[in-house]
């Protein structure tokens, strides 16, 4: 096992760093974008940094089909009618198609997690997004949630409500929630299985997972 | 220089059949071989050793090189083959597989003079008068090695005054054996943390690599102060004991900071609200309450079996005068292990106490507000009103010795241990006690004291600190 290497001038800036920050001052409308960008989510001030150099880089044309994606796509994608997910048409392919099952609702949380669903293909019901989960904290109650149109919807002959919300505690208050609401009505919910992800080798499971997946074990 | 290790199991239960390689995973298999025939892997070439084409028995005697001993050590802590101790013998190294601190190095930290200090794995005495900075020195291990101090909020208030640029560096084997180098940086005001080669501005960066647990004079406030210690003390401990403990405390927390805002954002009723706004609020009460009712249990059921642990170790460090017991005092009478009567009692009592919640807009009954009772077993009175000084501390040491134990219990490391005259207000008979207890944890210990020659322990090293400057003795 090699050892790193010892730094004796361990955090102490170089005179040539120094230097370098003064003699660089970004101008503004670059600082500008830098600031645009690291304000993306998953996109830190470096990565921002890196993202505008590259922008300056590309031709005017790139540039302008660039933003012409943004505002094309902000223009017109719009929520679905019924379920509430992005979409440029009303109602949307999964609500228009005659081949889903109608019976069967699965709640989100936002519209990004149906592809995770879609992408698989076993589930061939509708979907519902309730566009978050509720946080009196982020003043999220429940009429800032899609629930009275889930409602609406169920009312409507459901037989299966399938919530597949996160495993924060707001999801959890969620579900809580819905099951509120739904009250006396017949319909059965459901709730993903959390556990042991296919193909993966015990011993790399971590402790959590692993107790989650024995509260969750089935009977053969 | 050729030197022995003599591996002595102290883990037998980590063993099959008292031999030293028994696992049959890749990486052990990959060891075996080294050991066997010398030729090794990349990184772990060692000369062949005198181990013939068998399994190395522990209680063998195995002639290494010390520069090799060091990777011996780590590969056998990495793959957590064999938990024993090693000695070897003619240059004094005894390593467990509890974390060292190796070095120590520090620049304008609080009244310390710049230095760069050595330790050795056993017992470091830190000895000098009042106020010429022991505290601070044990203080600078915990902030580089925790990345908090249990004195100062912020590292800010621990920088020399006036001064613009302070730092402390460490180094060390970690939990697993592998070196650990961390740093941290201030300047003007900004933190800069550094382990390994990966700087970061965080200072949670630096928990994580070495357990380090420091005992001083303010833990009488375990007995002393508010119920808010006492439930700290067992939060800790139940997240050590149960593998989703810190998960549920996580969210309890989380849940409970939503429902104090929603009552909060319609108190005295200023804001009427909807059906649904109120089955939302009914579902957050729900949901509180079994994660409530889990917590209420588990402390419950965790303080009846270390009760008698606190009492044993109070027992011993008091030549048996008296003894203690913990019980836990709940928002609601928690039953054995029933969760869910116990969460049924408190959602009554939440609904019961609806009215005074709405008023004043905070969750009024729940483990948040729990406390422990820490009393004498034989007449009942409580040690926080009828205990003297010396009964508290001795009470606060047996159960900061039962907190080691449950966190080392769970196949980590014991601490590296700091103490900050923890000696003080003992007895003779107490001190030599705690000296016992603390010897058969086998850790790499800090003892900060006033008085060296009073010391029940026979220190490995001696540091004398002066007005700020650090001398080995």
């Amino acid at each position: 096992m090699r050892l790193p290497k010892q730094n004796p001038r361990f955090g102490i800036q170089s005179p040539e760093q120094k230097l370098f920050f003064h003699l660089m001052p970004t101008p503004p409308s670059l600082d500008n974008l830098i600031r645009e960008f690291s304000g993306l989510p998953g996109i830190g001030r470096k990565s921002a940094r890196r993202i505008a150099y590259h922008v300056l880089g590309l031709s005017l044309d790139s540039v302008q089909d660039l933003t012409h994606a943004i505002t094309e796509a902000k223009e017109r994608v719009h929520p679905c009618g019924t379920c509430f997910q992005f979409t440029e048409t009303n109602p949307c392919p999964i609500c228009a198609s005659p081949r889903r099952d109608r019976t069967r609702i699965c709640v989100v949380e936002k519209s990004s997690d149906i592809e995770a669903f879609e992408a698989g293909g076993a589930y061939q019901g509708l979907y519902h997004v309730l566009g978050g989960a509720l946080s009196p904290l982020d003043g999220i109650g429940p009429s800032e949630l899609r629930i009275p149109e889930l409602m609406q919807r169920v009312s409507q002959g459901v037989a299966e409500v399938i919530l597949a919300l996160g495993s924060s505690p707001e999801a959890d208050a969620t579900v809580l929630l819905i099951d509120r609401m739904l009250g006396a009505n017949a319909v059965r919910r459901t709730r993903l299985a959390r556990g042991i992800p296919v193909g993966s080798d015990l011993e790399f499971v971590d402790e959590m997972t692993m107790l989650r997946a024995f509260e969750g074990r089935v009977s053969l | 220089m050729p030197v022995t290790a003599i591996a002595e199991p102290a883990h037998q239960d980590r063993h099959t059949e008292g031999r030293l390689l028994v696992s049959m995973t890749p990486a052990h298999r990959r060891m075996r071989c080294m050991l066997h025939c010398g030729l090794g892997l990349v990184g772990f070439a060692i000369p062949c050793v005198q181990c013939g084409p068998r399994s190395l028995h522990p209680t063998e005697q195995v002639l290494v090189l010390r520069t090799i001993f060091l990777q011996y050590f780590m590969f056998f802590s990495v793959t957590q083959s064999y938990l024993g101790e090693y000695t070897v013998e003619g240059c004094e190294i005894e390593a467990t597989f509890c974390g060292v601190i190796h070095l120590l190095a520090q620049n304008q930290f609080r009244n310390l003079m710049p230095c760069e200090l050595r330790f050795g794995p056993g017992v470091t005495v830190v000895a000098g008068k009042n106020g010429q900075g022991k505290t601070n020195l044990l203080e600078a291990i915990h902030w580089v090695t925790q990345g908090f101090s249990p004195r100062t909020r912020s590292f800010d208030g621990a920088v020399k005054w006036q001064a613009d640029e302070a730092w402390i560096r460490m180094e060390g084997l970690g939990k697993t054996g592998h070196p650990v180098r961390q740093g941290i940086l201030w300047r003007g005001g900004a933190v800069v943390t550094k382990v390994d080669a990966t700087e970061s501005r965080s200072l949670v960066a630096l928990h994580g690599n070495l357990h380090v647990v420091m005992m001083g004079p303010e833990d009488i406030a375990l007995i002393k102060d508010g119920p808010d210690q006492r439930r700290r003390w067992v939060d800790l401990l139940l997240s050590a004991r149960y593998t989703d403990g810190l998960d549920l405390l996580m969210r309890y927390r989380r849940t409970l900071a939503q429902r104090n805002r929603w009552l909060k954002d319609r108190r005295g009723g200023t804001q009427v609200s909807s059906p649904a706004d109120w089955q939302a609020f009914e579902a957050l009460t729900e949901q509180l309450s079994t994660l409530g009712a889990t917590i209420m249990v588990r402390r419950s059921q965790l303080l009846q079996e270390l009760s008698p642990q606190v009492s044993a170790y109070y027992h011993d460090l008091s030549s048996g005068a008296e003894a203690v017991e913990l019980e836990y005092l709940g928002s609601v009478k928690v039953e054995e292990g029933d969760e869910s009567f116990v969460q049924a009692k408190l959602l009554r009592k939440m609904t019961a106490m609806r009215t005074v919640e709405l008023s004043q807009g905070i969750t009024a009954a729940g483990p948040h507000r729990d406390d422990i009772a820490v009393r004498f077993a034989l007449h009942g009175a409580s040690l926080r009103e009828s205990g003297s000084q010396g009964q508290c501390r001795t009470a606060a040491l047996a159960m900061g010795i039962v907190a080691l134990d449950v966190g080392s219990g769970k196949e980590v490391e014991p601490p590296i241990l700091l103490l900050d005259d923890i000696f003080a207000e003992l007895d003779a008979y107490r001190r030599n006690a705690l000296a016992d207890l603390i010897r058969a944890k086998k850790c790499q210990v800090f003892v900060a004291t006033p008085r060296a020659e009073d010391l029940p322990f026979s220190a490995d090293a001696m540091l004398h600190v002066e007005a700020g400057i650090i001398r080995s003795v």
